[in-house]
């Protein structure tokens, strides 16, 4: 089944375009990563599937319904901010309740354990929680939430890298117990890229790559060899970085072409990692679409 | 049995080498059961369907077969099959690259057999 669907969605606010005619769906029980640097709109496009915003035009589907103002939509969907996610007065433990009361499929054993495995005191006010701690907090209500769509955005501030171990480790292992819908933005790509299935590329607002994670790394590459033999087969892709160097060059490709291509003698194919992968196609964003 | 998520090979890839390897290397016999999506996925933290992928590459190879509820098992043959398609890629992935080294650096073919003579005693 289809669990969001977004029809030519495009957000303004006072004359500046957030979101510009989005196009994309996918579906339920995947785990997706949508990228993309500060200020890409990533943010905007998770309060919009949320229902915590409107869309200024088009229209989003989640669930076949509409989740603007949608108590339906709400109750299942687990949204975690990078912060302010709960009243600084509250206590841990009075949390607890009202998510257990709020949250359908909530369910009590994760929360406990996830408790302890970041160390969290029940007896202690959100106020009283040094920044590390307020996430993992988020953490544990988004996990324990097991709602069908859970949604983090760069839930991890302040998280040493244990702690955000654990979080992933926990996350992955619950998801395969009880497979669901989790979309992650990030910005610490290579720690999370072998979590998501599935990765949404954006920039400017706009929707640069809607693509498998595996099949990224067929499409962006790096080919080095002697310069000459750069030259040549240089125009038959989108180029993203080029560097010349002693007689040898080095192009960081866009490959939209279906069948592969026929290296020349000297030329070499190189895979690179998902970080540098979606840092060249941020950079160069207009040339790709 | 090491997984490199942040490595140059698709880690559906990686996860095909590591069974192939386990399978050589006589660590799951041919007729068991290999490890289940969930179990790759659990152990080397990747989406499970990245797991499926790497097995579903076998599966197509006909070194793994599928039973309907019960799990993937290696096939009669499998041992064969890989050490056949190891040896057919040994000359593209060890032997040119070492005979590219060896031609940028003066060493004659000679000179290089002579070479492997010697580290093989």
């Amino acid at each position: 089944m289809t669990v969001v669907q977004m029809k030519n969605v495009s957000k303004k606010i006072k004359n500046h375009m957030i979101l510009d005619n989005l196009n994309f769906d996918f579906e339920e029980n995947q785990i997706v990563g949508f990228l993309g640097k500060n200020g890409s709109g990533k943010t905007s496009l998770m309060k919009i599937i949320a229902g915590e915003w409107s869309s200024t035009s088009g229209q989003v589907y989640v669930n076949d319904q509409k989740p603007f103002n949608n108590k339906k939509v709400l109750a299942k969907v687990c949204f975690i901010q990078e912060g302010n996610n709960f009243p600084v007065d509250m206590k841990i433990s009075k949390l607890l309740k009202l998510c257990r009361n709020f949250y359908p499929n909530w369910n009590q054993e994760v929360a406990e354990s996830l408790l302890e495995l970041f160390d969290l005191d029940r007896t202690k006010k959100i106020k009283e929680l040094s920044k590390g701690m307020e996430s993992a907090v988020g953490v544990m209500v988004g996990i324990s939430s097991r709602c069908e769509i859970t949604i983090f955005d760069e839930p991890y501030i302040g998280m040493d890298a244990n702690a955000r171990k654990k979080f992933y480790q926990y996350l992955l292992n619950d998801y395969i117990e009880v497979p669901r819908t989790i979309i992650f933005s990030t910005h610490l790509i290579d720690e999370v890229s072998s979590l998501f299935q599935k990765v949404y590329v954006i920039n400017k607002g706009r929707l640069l790559l809607d693509i498998q994670t595996d099949e990224l790394k067929e499409k962006v590459y790096a080919i080095t060899g002697p310069t000459k033999e750069i030259e040549e087969i240089k125009n038959k892709f989108t180029i993203l970085e080029e560097k010349h160097f002693m007689g040898n060059g080095e192009i960081i490709v866009f490959d939209q072409s279906e069948k592969e291509h026929v290296m020349p003698e000297n030329c070499k194919r190189n895979a690179l990692n998902m970080q540098d992968i979606i840092v060249h196609v941020t950079e160069k964003g207009e040339q790709i679409l | 049995m090491k997984l490199d998520v942040n490595s140059e090979v698709p880690i559906f890839q990686q996860v095909a080498e590591i069974i192939s390897n386990e399978i050589l290397n006589n660590n799951i016999l041919e007729g068991q059961q290999v490890p289940s999506t969930n179990e790759i996925a659990e152990f080397y933290q990747i989406n499970p369907a990245t797991a499926r992928k790497g097995l579903n590459i076998l599966v197509e190879d006909e070194i793994l077969y599928k039973r309907r509820g019960i799990g993937m098992f290696v096939k009669e043959g499998a041992t064969r099959k890989i050490l056949q398609q190891r040896k057919n890629e040994f000359t593209h992935v060890f032997l040119k690259p070492l005979l590219e080294e060896a031609r940028r650096l003066g060493i004659s073919i000679d000179e290089v057999k002579k070479l492997i003579d010697k580290q093989g005693e």
